[in-house]
């Protein structure tokens, strides 16, 4: 499968929010690139979830709806005139579809004038779920606020993958394939949007580890596995547990050696725990091509 | 069929072993042995009291060899003089803690920590000595009534602070506490039966319960202290408390809730009739039950257990009035705790869950009995490089425990997030810090990753621990060495083949048994252990990271 065939298995090509296209996504110039773009391979989607409260209306200022915004926001409104104005998105676009930026978000605006940056706004589902811990399970395993959609058990990302690559069930990985699907980076609470109904352990999570060093500490820790696991549920979680271990034995050798092969283009990443992040991710990616 | 009926007989060596480890941090082969001539009655009844603290306070010393200070007790007022930084003087008060734990022999710090995870709050909503407070209104609570402890809850000057009714006023309602007494506290969140109705609750019934939350707020810890709990904690202010009349939804059966006086006491009566509100639900029982059997028994709850287990055992809860001790009594001397209620080998509570690295840490400190240094004498070492640097710093937060800041309002991911529940606790991220944590006791580092060399405080001495303990009764024979270590660390014996590996593979390196009983006589009688350590560290590794070690 073509890799940007993954947009369409994770619904982000044809948007529709209430029955609303989702605006500006249609009109901007990263869309025009996506819908004419026919052959893209070797391609990684990172996602970036930020973890907390968030002022949306905030981030991206309706311009066309200023008054209504102004009215829900009195005190803490980004102003649309004077020094502290928010940045206006693009102009070029129609009123319906005019936004301001939070006037901290200049980078954010460099990146849209080079077409790098698109921005969906107020993603969600009828029938708000106002939980916060379900509203986020909700967002990861892809359902919404009906009754058919409210409890699924896995995420979306586990099955956009499963879907893509079915002959990938996990250690012992197929001959061809040398990576994790996914890795998760930012703490060590695996993600839901990641877990599938038969776990497979075909994502990592390299949380806290050292790409460089991580395959030769690996080669520390860890005993022979059970040869006879019992036929019951604490049997389920020692393979569950070997599964793991499998998993991270195998994986650590390629995440090592991309990591080894690969280097950072960038060097003047600023020191924040984002950045570093995306710091290692961009290093893997540039040592996998090369391997 | 699952059964709450009573184990009856002795409880013998597995069986003990698993109540103990389920029911308290202190895992001890001596009370392992004692309790396995008990009945699973008079095991519970020993395990369930409130055994004294250790110290009733952390002592703090500001500079190494100081002479310690408490600063928490007795309250002093909001603006007097601390002995040191707050950020450092709360992680003394996480790591008294922890050390308590350590050495309760009973069931009530694992308990105040089942309370813990789902009633959160961080060190850093407020001082150290009002987390000190929440931290004993825990233990106040643990085996007391839990209708009371959400109660005194509400109060608790961190709890205010941490989900936000230290903001809510009558004329500026903030409706976070409400919403997470519903949904974390109490009755539980259920499916979604319609825009805004969770089927438990409504969003409305939020809305009303905020305006009943309305004015509780902070007090000096000098100045106020809870007349039942005797700690202090927040209280009620008439001013900023909306003492109009209630009206919930459906769900609540249209309850209402006006203030029998627009004063203080009124605003407590208005209180209580939210609670017992709530409490009059039987979800509300049966929500707890749940989180009684995920965190004791198992992560799945089955329609079986849900019929046979949760229905019952919240009868019992309501019919004792929320009393806590009953509840855990009859779950946890219960056949089916004990996987005497069938004959399904396959449908089991022993060994299916996954220790969280809380449990991984001080069952193991305890079990080898691995020297702690002082409070007093040692203080810099004993909170700061012993329990924040090395058992927190380093084993727990890597193995995904930020203890006492988890990740969320609702607590540590390996306790509601479905559908992995404690599976979270061990994945490809946690696994280093894990299987590294035998290595840092023998090592006494921090022994891997960046700071490897770093102090852990402690180092564990695996030979002369063999040889004084008795926990291993002859340590010559290498046979009982392994056969009596595997028998209390691992929840099942090992068959014959893992047994062997043990044994044959990694402990004698596929030597003749004979060899290990001439090395360890030969160290018993020299002193010098430069022999029998390779061998032992081999076994200590193999047994602490293996995945039989990793369950409970």
């Amino acid at each position: 499968m073509k890799r940007r065939n993954f947009l369409k298995i994770a619904g982000l090509t044809s948007f529709a929010v209430n029955g609303h296209a989702v605006r500006p996504f249609a009109n901007t110039k990263i869309a025009r690139i996506l819908a004419d773009c026919e052959e893209v391979e070797d391609r990684v989607l990172v996602l970036i979830q930020l973890h907390g409260g968030n002022d949306g209306l905030n981030t991206v200022i309706p311009i066309n709806q200023y008054d209504a915004y102004a009215d829900l926001r009195p005190v803490i409104k980004i102003p649309d005139k004077g020094p502290a104005q928010f940045i206006k998105l693009d102009n070029t676009l129609p009123s319906a579809d005019q936004v301001g930026l939070h006037p901290v978000m200049t980078g954010f605006k460099t990146l849209y004038d080079k077409g790098w940056l698109n921005i969906v706004q107020a993603v969600g589902y009828e029938n708000l779920n106002q939980s916060h811990f379900k509203s986020t399970d909700i967002i990861l395993s892809g359902g919404d606020g009906t009754q058919e959609n409210f409890n699924i058990k896995s995420g979306w990302m586990g099955r956009a993958l499963n879907a893509m690559y079915p002959q990938v069930k996990g250690v012992p990985l197929p001959p061809d394939f040398l990576y994790p699907l996914g890795i998760q980076i930012g703490d060590p609470y695996p993600s839901l949007g990641f877990h599938t109904e038969t776990e497979h352990q075909n994502s990592i999570n390299l949380y806290g580890q050292d790409p460089d060093g991580f395959y030769s500490l690996v080669q520390t820790i860890g005993g022979a596995p059970l040869a006879n696991v019992p036929d019951s549920e604490y049997g389920d979680e020692l393979a569950y547990i070997m599964g793991i271990e499998r998993a991270v034995d195998q994986y650590s050798v390629y995440i090592t050696q991309a990591f080894n092969a690969g280097s950072n283009a960038l060097t003047n990443y600023p020191d924040t725990g984002l950045a570093d992040q995306l710091k290692t991710i961009a290093r893997l990616f540039s040592g996998e091509r090369r391997m | 069929m699952a059964s709450l009926n009573p184990l009856q007989g002795a409880l013998g060596q597995r069986r003990a072993a698993h109540l103990l480890r389920r029911a308290s941090f202190r895992y001890t082969r001596a009370k392992v042995d004692e309790m396995a001539g008990q009945t699973a009655a008079e095991a519970l009844a020993s395990l369930l009291v409130l055994n004294p603290l250790q110290l009733d306070q952390p002592v703090y010393a500001d500079t190494p060899g100081a002479t310690p200070a408490t600063w928490i007790n007795p309250p002093q007022p909001a603006d007097a003089d601390l002995p040191g930084d707050e950020n450092v003087l709360s992680e003394y008060v996480k790591a008294w803690w922890v050390n308590e734990a350590l050495h309760d022999p009973g069931a009530a710090h694992r308990l105040s920590f089942f309370f813990h995870q789902f009633l959160a709050v961080t060190p850093d909503a407020g001082s150290s000595m009002e987390f000190y407070d929440y931290l004993m209104l825990l233990r106040w609570g643990c085996l007391g009534n839990f209708k009371q402890l959400v109660t005194k809850m509400v109060l608790d000057n961190c709890m205010l602070e941490y989900i936000d009714n230290d903001q809510n006023y009558v004329n500026n309602p903030n409706e976070n506490y409400a919403r997470e007494f519903f949904e974390l506290h109490t009755i539980g969140r259920g499916d979604a039966a319609g825009p805004g109705d969770y089927t438990n609750y409504t969003e409305d019934d939020i809305v009303q319960a905020a305006r009943v939350l309305t004015g509780f707020n902070h007090a000096d810890r000098d100045e106020y202290q809870d007349p039942d709990t005797m700690l202090p904690a927040g209280r009620g202010y008439p001013q900023s408390h909306d003492f109009g009349g209630k009206t919930f939804s459906a769900r609540f059966g249209g309850a209402t809730i006006t203030p029998p006086s627009n004063d203080e006491p009124g605003m407590y009566a208005e209180l209580n009739a939210l609670v017992d509100m709530v409490f009059a639900r039987e979800e509300t029982a049966r929500n707890f039950c749940r989180r009684l059997y995920r965190f004791f028994i198992k992560r799945i709850i089955d329609a079986e257990a849900e019929t046979d287990i949760i229905g019952p055992l919240a009868q019992t809860f309501i019919a004792n009035n929320f009393e806590i001790k009953p509840v855990v009594e009859q779950l946890l001397q219960s056949e089916h705790f004990f996987d005497a209620d069938d004959t399904d080998s396959a449908d089991e509570a022993i060994g299916a869950l996954i220790k969280s690295p809380l449990d991984l840490s001080l069952q193991t400190l305890s079990f080898f009995d691995v020297p702690i240094p002082d409070p007093a004498g040692s203080n810099h070492e004993h909170y700061r490089t012993f329990y924040n640097g090395g058992i927190m710093g380093r084993l727990m937060d890597w193995s995904g425990m930020f203890l006492f800041y988890p990740p969320d309002v609702a607590g540590y991911p390996g306790y509601y997030q479905e559908p992995d529940l404690n599976r979270q606790f061990f994945n490809s991220a946690t696994i280093i810090a894990r299987y590294k944590w035998p290595e840092m006791l023998l090592t006494g580092t921090h022994a891997w990753g960046p700071g490897a060399d770093t102090e852990l405080g402690t180092k564990f001495d695996f030979a002369a621990w063999l040889k004084d303990s008795g926990v291993v009764s002859d340590p010559s024979d290498s046979y009982v060495v392994v056969q009596e270590l595997t028998r209390y660390l691992f929840p099942e014996e090992p068959d014959a083949e893992r047994f062997d590996y043990f044994l044959t593979a990694i402990f004698l390196n596929n030597l003749p048994a004979a060899d290990w009983t001439y090395e360890w006589q030969n160290y018993v009688s020299t002193g010098n252990d430069s022999e029998v350590s390779i061998a032992l560290g081999r076994l200590f590794n193999a047994l602490l990271y293996a995945p039989e070690y990793q369950v409970f």
